[in-house]
C-alpha cells in the first residue's frame, strides 16, 4: 500500500504495563488478556491519515524486563516516536519512568517524539498513580501525556495518532532530516504511478509533499 | 468428529454435575491426547490442524496459566505451594513437556512439530514452570539435541522456542548448566503411562542424550568430552538461515545469552563457535556487496542490525540490500561486543580480526580495492565497541617492522597510485585511522617516528641563515616578476607587514608575562606568507579567526581522547618544546631520520599537489591537519615549525608545501586572466550553495586555493598548539 511517509515507533516501559496489548488493540482492534512475555521485538503496522496524507506507522514492541535491555537498546535508534508506558495500578512502573527516559534519550535521536502513556485506565478502583501525577511528569520532561485502556480501547487510537501528528509537525517545521532513514522517517513511493499499489512504485520517491527548507 | 461429540457430552454433563476441578479438567484433556494416539492410524494423511489435538493441548497450557495467575493473585494464601496441575507435571503424572518433545520429534500427524514447539515456547513465556525440575528441562534438552536440519519448515517455531529458552536462562543464569552437554547425570528415561499404546510417538522416545549426541559430530567420548552449550548450536545454525525472521530471533537470543553477567556462560559461549560465526556472517555480507556499487550509497542507510522489520520487502535500488545487510551485521557485532561479558568481548574482537578483517583486507589489493577501502573505512568509523576499535587499529599496523606489514604497504601503494578515486578513498580511510587510532597504532604509524627528533638538523650542519635564505628565495621567485610592476611589490610588502602585525596582535593577547617566542612568530608567518600576495585569492585572510576557533575545538577533542595515553606524560616532550632552537646543541647526532611509510606517503602526496585533483588535495589536507592537531610535542614540532632548521634531505611538511607554492607562484600568473578566474574559482569552491556555479575550473587554481586555505589552517593550528603548551607550563 502506498504511503506518503513511514514513521517508526517504539513502545517502551516496565514489564506487564500492557505494551503488547496496546499494540494489538491499535493494529487489530482486539484485546488479549494473556500475558505472553515479550523477549525479542514484535512488530505491528497500520495506516493512518493525517492532513489528508497516508502515513504508515511501523511499531516496534519491546521487552520491558531489565534482563532483556540489551535487545531493547538496539531498537531505540531509528525511531521517530516512542510511547513510554506505565501502569496506573502499579506505582513502581511510574517510579521507573526516569530511568526509561534517560535510556531513551541516550540511545535515540534527539528529535524523537515521546508520548507518556498511563495504561489500564479501566481499572479505576485499583489506581495507584493519579492522573495529575502523570501530567506533572510529562510537563516536567516535555512529553505529551494521555491515559489509555488497551482493554476498552479508550484513547488508544489517539495516543498513536497524536504522536504521529507531532512528528508530522516537526517534519513541516524542518526539524527532522527526512532523507536520513536513521531518524525513523521514510518518504514513501507516493505520487509515482498512482493506483499501482502492491509493493510500491519505482524507487524514485519524489520530493516530500511538505517540502523542507 | 467423535471427539467433538464427546466434548459436547462433557459440557452437557457439566450442567448436571458440579464443574470439574482444574486438575480434573487438566487430566481429562491429557486423556483425550492419549486416546488420540491410541486410535492413531499411521497411514493417515490428516494434518494436525484438522484434529482436536491443538484444542486439548492449548487447553492444558491455559489451565496452567490460569492456575498460576490465581496463585499470584492470592499470593499470601498458599505461598510456595505448587498448583495441582503444575504438580501433576512436576511428578510426571501428566508428562505434558515429554509429550510435546515427543511430538516435536515425531511430527505425527503432520504439523505436530510446529504445534509442539510453539506450545513449549508459550509454556516458557507464559508460565513460570520451573526449569530446574527434570520433567520440564529434560524434554527441552531432547528437543535441542534433536534439532531439525537447516531450513526445516519449522525453523521459525524453533527460533521462537530458542529465544524463549535463552530468555529464561538470562533471568536465571543457574539454568545454563542444565543446557550443557554432557550433563553429569542424565534424567531417567520417560516413564510412560500404563495405558500408552505401543506405536505412538510418545512411545518412540529414545533413551535421551547418548544416541542423539552421536548425531552431532560422531566423535563423542563419554567422559572427557568438553562441556558445550546446547543452546548455542541450533542458534548458530539459525544465524545462517534464509528466513530473516529466524535470523533476527537468533541474533536476539545470542545477544540475550551473551549479556549474561555469569562468567561460566561467557566461557561456554567463547568455546562455542558463536563469535566466529558472527564474524563469518559479516564477511559473507562484505563479499556480497556488488563491486560496482557507489561507496557513497552507504551514507544514508539506516545503520542498525535491527532497523528493518524482517518481513519488509528489500529495497529495490541495486546493491542497497547487500550494503544494508553488511552494515547490519557490523552493527550487530558492535552491539554484541558492547553488551556482552568482557571475556566474551575479547574473544569476539579476536574472531572479528581473524575471520573478518584478515579476509576483507585481501580485497584491498584486488580489483575491488576501491569499494573494499570505502567499506573498511566506514566500518572503522561506525564501530563503537572499544575492543573492536582496538583490534581494528592493531590489525592496521601489524606486529613486526611497520615497513614489512603488507596491509599498510598495500594501503600506501593504493594511496600513491595513479587512480585518483582510490587515492581519495584511501585518504578517507587514513583520516579515520588517525581519528580512531589507539595508542599503539598511533605510536607505530607516526609518533615513534618523530619522537627521536631526527628531523632536526645536527648543530654542526645547521645554518640558520641558509634556511632563512631558502624561504626568502621562495618568495623571490615571484618577487622577480613583481618588481616589474612596482605597485604589486609594494602591495606584497604591505601585505607582509599587515600579516606580521596581525600575528603580533594575536600573540600579544596571550596574558602571559613571558614574551611570545620569536620562533612562533616566524612559524606562523612562514605559513601565512608561503604564497606571494600576487597569487592569493583572499589576501585579507578573512577566515583566519574561524580556523583558530576550529583548531581550538579539535585540539580539545584530541586532548580528551588521548588523556590516558602514555606519551602525554612523557616529560621529554616538554624539553623538546624548548622553543629556543639553540638549546639542544649538545645532543648526540641521531640516526638519519625516517618518517615511516605512513608520513612519507602523506608528504609525497603533499609535494605532488599540483598533479592531483581538488578532491584528493582537500582530503589530504584534512588528514594532515588532524595529525598536526595531535597534542604531541615532537609531532607538532615536525609538522608545524618551519622556523626550526630541518636536517638536510629530510622530508618535512613545510618543504613539501614550499615546493608546491613555488611552482604555483610561477605557473598561476601565466594563466590568462588569472586574477579574475582565481576569484571565481574561490567563489565556486567555498560557496555554501553547491549548485551556485559549475563552470569548468582550472586544476592549478583549485590547488592554489586548497594550499592557501591549508596554510591559514596550519598557522591557526600552530598558534593553538603553542597556546596549549604555554598553558601546560
Amino acid at each position: 500500500m502506498a504511503y506518503a511517509y513511514l514513521f517508526k515507533y517504539i513502545i517502551i516501559g516496565d514489564t506487564g504495563v500492557g505494551k503488547s496489548c496496546l499494540l494489538l488493540q491499535f493494529t487489530d482492534k482486539r484485546f488479549q488478556p494473556v500475558h505472553d512475555l515479550t523477549i525479542g521485538v514484535e512488530f505491528g503496522a497500520r495506516m493512518i491519515t493525517i492532513d489528508g496524507k497516508q502515513i504508515k506507522l511501523q511499531i516496534w514492541d519491546t521487552a520491558g524486563q531489565e534482563a532483556f535491555r540489551s535487545i531493547t537498546r538496539s531498537y531505540y535508534r531509528g525511531a521517530a516516536g516512542a510511547l513510554l508506558v506505565y501502569d496506573i495500578t502499579r506505582r513502581e512502573t511510574f517510579n521507573h519512568l526516569t530511568t526509561w527516559l534517560e535510556d531513551a534519550r541516550q540511545h535515540s535521536n534527539s528529535n524523537m517524539v515521546i508520548m507518556l502513556i498511563g495504561n489500564k485506565s479501566d481499572l479505576e478502583s485499583r489506581r495507584e498513580v493519579k492522573k495529575e501525577e502523570g501530567e506533572a511528569f510529562a510537563r516536567e520532561h516535555g512529553l505529551v501525556f494521555m491515559e489509555t485502556s488497551a482493554k476498552t480501547a479508550a484513547n488508544v487510537e489517539e495516543a498513536f495518532i497524536n504522536t504521529a501528528k507531532e512528528i508530522y509537525e516537526k517534519i513541516q517545521e524542518g526539524v527532522f532530516d527526512i532523507n536520513n532513514e536513521a531518524n525513523g522517517i521514510k518518504i514513501g513511493p507516493q505520487h509515482s504511478t498512482a493506483g499501482a499499489g502492491g509493493a510500491g512504485g519505482a524507487g524514485a520517491g519524489g520530493a516530500p509533499p511538505g517540502g523542507c527548507c | 468428529m467423535l471427539s467433538r461429540f464427546s466434548d459436547v457430552l462433557q459440557s452437557a454433563a457439566d450442567v448436571l454435575a458440579p464443574p470439574p476441578s482444574r486438575l480434573e479438567e487438566f487430566q481429562y484433556h491429557w486423556k483425550m491426547v492419549l486416546n488420540f494416539y491410541h486410535n492413531y492410524d499411521e497411514s493417515s494423511k490428516q494434518r494436525v490442524e484438522d484434529t482436536r489435538l491443538p484444542h486439548h493441548l492449548q487447553h492444558m497450557l491455559q489451565l496452567l496459566v490460569d492456575e498460576e495467575a490465581e496463585a499470584a493473585a492470592g499470593a499470601d494464601a498458599g505461598a510456595g505451594a505448587l498448583g495441582a496441575c503444575r504438580e501433576a507435571v512436576a511428578r510426571r503424572a501428566v508428562p505434558l513437556p515429554d509429550a510435546l518433545a515427543a511430538l516435536a520429534h515425531a511430527d505425527r500427524p503432520a504439523g505436530a512439530r510446529a504445534l509442539a514447539l510453539a506450545l513449549l515456547a508459550a509454556l516458557l513465556r507464559r508460565t513460570r514452570a520451573s526449569l530446574h525440575c527434570a520433567p520440564v528441562h529434560g524434554p527441552l534438552r531432547r528437543v535441542l539435541l534433536r534439532a531439525a536440519p537447516p531450513a526445516s519448515p519449522t525453523e521459525r517455531e524453533e527460533a521462537e522456542l530458542l529465544l524463549a529458552l535463552c530468555g529464561r536462562v538470562r533471568r536465571e543464569p543457574s539454568l545454563a548448566a542444565l543446557f550443557t552437554a554432557p550433563l553429569p547425570e542424565e534424567e531417567p528415561a520417560l516413564r510412560l503411562p500404563p495405558a500408552a499404546p505401543r506405536r505412538s510417538p510418545l512411545w518412540d522416545v529414545p533413551p535421551p542424550a547418548a544416541r542423539v549426541a552421536l548425531a552431532g559430530d560422531g566423535r563423542r567420548t563419554p567422559h572427557d568430552e568438553p562441556e558445550r552449550l546446547l543452546l548455542a548450536e541450533p542458534l548458530l545454525r539459525h544465524l545462517h538461515s534464509a528466513d530473516s525472521r529466524v535470523v533476527l530471533r537468533a541474533c536476539e537470543a545470542l545477544l540475550v545469552l551473551a549479556s549474561l553477567p555469569a562468567p561460566e556462560v561467557a566461557h561456554l559461549l567463547a568455546s562455542s563457535p558463536a563469535c566466529e560465526c558472527v564474524a563469518e556472517r559479516l564477511l559473507a555480507a562484505f563479499r556480497a556487496v556488488p563491486a560496482d556499487l557507489d561507496p557513497a550509497d552507504a551514507e544514508a542507510l539506516p545503520a542498525g542490525w535491527a532497523s528493518a522489520p524482517p518481513d519488509e520487502p528489500a529495497p529495490r535500488a541495486p546493491g542497497r540490500r547487500q550494503l544494508g545487510a553488511f552494515f547490519g551485521w557490523l552493527d550487530y557485532c558492535d552491539t554484541l561486543c558492547k553488551e556482552c561479558h568482557p571475556a566474551l568481548a575479547a574473544h569476539l574482537a579476536r574472531a572479528f580480526r581473524s575471520h573478518f578483517l584478515d579476509a576483507a583486507g585481501e580485497a584491498l589489493s584486488a580489483r575491488g580495492a576501491l569499494l573494499a577501502t570505502a567499506l573498511l573505512a566506514r566500518c572503522l568509523r561506525r564501530l563503537d565497541a572499544p575492543e573492536l576499535v582496538d583490534e581494528f587499529s592493531d590489525w592496521l599496523v601489524g606486529d613486526g617492522p611497520l615497513e614489512e606489514w603488507p596491509l599498510l604497504l598495500t594501503l600506501v601503494d593504493n594511496c600513491l597510485g595513479a587512480d585518483h578515486d582510490l587515492t581519495l578513498e584511501t585518504l578517507r580511510f587514513f583520516e579515520v585511522i588517525v581519528e580512531k587510532g589507539n595508542e599503539r597504532s598511533m605510536e607505530r604509524l607516526v609518533l615513534a617516528r618523530v619522537s627521536s627528533r631526527g628531523y632536526v638538523a645536527p648543530p654542526a650542519e645547521r645554518d640558520d641563515s641558509a634556511e632563512r635564505d631558502e624561504r626568502e628565495r621562495l618568495n623571490d621567485v615571484s618577487f622577480a616578476r613583481e618588481r616589474e610592476r612596482s605597485r604589486d611589490a609594494l602591495q606584497q610588502l604591505q601585505h607582509e607587514r599587515r600579516v606580521r602585525e596581525r600575528v603580533g596582535e594575536l600573540l600579544a593577547h596571550e596574558r602571559d608575562e613571558r614574551a611570545p617566542s620569536p620562533d612562533l612568530h616566524d612559524d606562523i608567518n612562514s605559513f601565512l606568507l608561503l604564497l606571494p600576495r600576487a597569487v592569493l585569492s583572499d589576501p585579507l585572510g578573512a577566515d583566519y579567526a574561524q580556523y583558530v576557533a576550529d583548531a581550538q575545538r579539535q585540539l580539545q577533542h584530541w586532548l580528551d581522547c588521548t588523556a590516558a595515553h602514555a606519551w602525554r606524560r612523557d616529560t621529554r616532550d616538554a624539553d623538546a618544546d624548548s622553543c629556543d632552537s639553540r638549546a639542544e646543541a649538545d645532543r648526540p647526532a641521531p640516526a638519519p631520520f625516517d618518517e615511516g611509510p605512513f608520513l612519507r606517503a602523506l608528504l609525497e602526496l603533499a609535494a605532488r599537489m599540483p598533479e592531483r585533483p581538488y578532491r584528493v588535495n582537500l582530503q589530504l589536507t584534512a588528514v594532515l591537519a588532524r595529525l598536526a592537531l595531535l597534542p604531541h610535542a615532537a609531532l607538532r614540532e615536525y609538522l608545524l615549525r618551519p622556523a626550526l632548521p630541518a636536517a638536510p634531505a629530510t622530508r618535512t611538511l613545510f618543504r613539501a608545501l614550499s615546493g608546491v607554492a613555488a611552482r604555483l607562484a610561477v605557473a598561476v600568473p601565466r594563466l590568462a586572466q588569472h586574477r579574475r578566474r582565481l576569484h571565481r574559482t574561490r567563489l565556486q569552491l567555498l560557496s555554501e550553495d553547491p549548485a551556485a556555479d559549475d563552470a569548468p575550473r582550472h586544476p592549478l587554481l583549485e590547488t592554489l586555493i586548497v594550499l592557501e586555505e591549508f596554510c591559514k589552517e596550519l598557522a591557526a593550528i600552530a598558534f593553538v598548539q603553542h597556546q596549549h603548551e604555554r598553558q601546560q607550563r
